[in-house]
């Protein structure tokens, strides 16, 4: 077989051009869910009555759905909804959208694992010195639960990443999206797709980097 | 200053306190001494509120509130007159020393910066730790750790500290230095509630004993009066040991 390197490199630099697109997604989704996951996961813990059972539900719901049968669901709400002309959403919002929820689902576990290898007296000596429990989740607990979920919130946050991927499927111009127009214009896939494979391993060696850098920040004070 | 009166609290069906009363003076330092699972240290935790009292009432100061039923409020101005020494020191673990100290100053009582760091390095000298205000709590030894916990909670200027067993974590040698800080802080006139297992210690330092027994305040009164002249058979053989009157056959 041969590859045709030129086509791979004018492909490579078409798609990373697009690259802006998945980090947007990504991005805007977790800067949604981190906070949204927390909560959820305090409210969980805590037995909060209704609203934990309900997110327990819609967790259960979101984990045992593959995300692209989630994305094939969206696209037939955002396809009617087009039809009927009520409004005309850019299909990178209903991305962001769905992106959000499932990231809710799973950062909601990880944060549920990392609060509950917190001690509970570290609530209860800030509440001892006066602090209320807001002041102490934000000040002592929630601090501590992303250091304890940093390593787990990497590997997930790198899953988003990739799953970034599947975007296309709602007619957002991705990076996957492009290598499936230019592979289907030249009928050269492997070239394509191997560009943007190239990306994508480029993207997470560079986000493990970086990772890797803030695990060192908290872990001045992590337990030994 | 402090009155606990009929306090009830029971976990599930297990109940733990079955109607204690308390007392403490200002300038008191009271031991509660007592068998584990006697209910000492819920007791203490119902003064704080980190466990809700099925009955009973507290006044403190101005204070006078249903154990049970306190606003949120009511609660906060408690914990803010009061501050809680933990048997496994509890420090911040994300925190420094320093700011271990300082977090209740000037979180929770609104206190500027500056102030509250000198306040706070005031109270680390007294206990010792001039040398370890960076420091996190994981590199300091258990001592170290509880002197902090000890540093942080006077810094507050609670009219009543609350310490729960703060010696019960530490080998022989670390329980010294501890004692000492809770030592001279008694007699700096700061009102305590000790619970605790050193009998020397509350025999030596405490003004008041009470001795509780499944769920109840079985005795209390001067050291002397629990230690040597009480009758009650319960008292004096848990003494016993302590007394030196133990044999050991089983």
């Amino acid at each position: 077989m041969n590859l045709d390197t030129d086509f791979l490199w004018s492909v490579f630099l078409k798609a990373l051009a697009k690259l802006p697109v998945n980090f947007e997604i990504a991005i805007v989704a977790l800067v949604v869910a981190i906070p949204l996951g927390l909560l959820a996961a305090i409210v969980c813990n805590n037995k909060v009555p209704v609203a934990s059972q309900a997110l327990k539900v819609f967790v259960s719901f979101i984990r045992s759905t593959p995300p692209i049968l989630l994305i094939l669901i969206i696209y037939y709400v955002k396809k009617s909804l087009d039809m009927q002309g009520v409004i005309k959403i850019d299909p990178i919002w209903y991305a962001i959208f769905i992106f959000s929820l499932i990231e809710i689902a799973l950062l909601t576990e990880v944060f549920r694992s990392a609060l509950l290898s917190i001690p509970a007296t570290q609530l209860e000596a800030a509440e001892s010195i006066g602090m209320t429990k807001l002041q102490g989740y934000r000040r002592i607990v929630i601090p501590q639960v992303l250091g304890v979920a940093l390593p787990v919130l990497c590997s997930s946050i790198t899953d988003l990443v990739k799953m970034t991927s599947l975007a296309f499927a709602l007619t957002v111009v991705d990076i996957m999206a492009i290598a499936k127009i230019e592979g289907g214009f030249s009928l050269s896939f492997m070239e394509a797709y191997l560009a943007v494979s190239l990306i994508y391993l480029i993207v997470v060696f560079v986000l493990e980097r970086i990772f890797k850098i803030f695990e060192r920040f908290t872990k001045s004070y992590a337990d030994k | 200053m402090l009155t606990l009166t009929n306090v009830h609290k029971a976990f599930g069906s297990n109940k733990v306190l079955k109607g204690v009363n308390l007392t403490v003076e200002k300038g008191d330092v009271v031991a509660i001494l007592g068998p584990s699972g006697s209910g000492k240290t819920t007791l203490l935790r119902c003064i704080n509120f980190l466990e809700r009292a099925d009955k009973g009432r507290l006044k403190l100061g101005e204070i006078d509130i249903s154990l049970k039923h306190a606003h949120s409020k009511d609660v906060l101005a408690v914990r803010r007159k009061t501050a809680f020494v933990f048997q496994n020191y509890s420090l911040f673990r994300n925190k420094t020393v320093l700011q271990n100290v300082t977090e209740g100053l000037i979180i929770a009582r609104k206190i500027p910066k500056d102030e509250a760091i000198k306040i706070a390095k005031e109270q680390l000298d007294r206990v010792g730790l001039s040398d370890k205000y960076d420091a996190y709590p994981n590199q300091l030894s258990g001592g170290q750790q509880q002197r902090v916990g000890i540093a942080r909670a006077v810094a507050v200027k609670p009219d009543v500290i609350l310490f729960d067993e703060p010696t019960s974590a530490l080998d022989p040698e670390l329980v010294g230095e501890v004692l000492c800080v809770i030592k001279a802080l008694a007699k700096s006139g700061i009102t305590m509630v000790i619970v605790t297992h050193e009998m020397s210690f509350a025999r030596d330092v405490a003004s008041k004993v009470v001795f509780m027994d499944e769920g109840v305040a079985l005795a209390s009164g001067t050291p002397k009066e629990i230690f040597v002249d009480c009758q009650e058979p319960r008292v004096k053989q848990f003494l016993a040991r302590f007394n030196n009157e133990i044999d050991y056959n089983i």
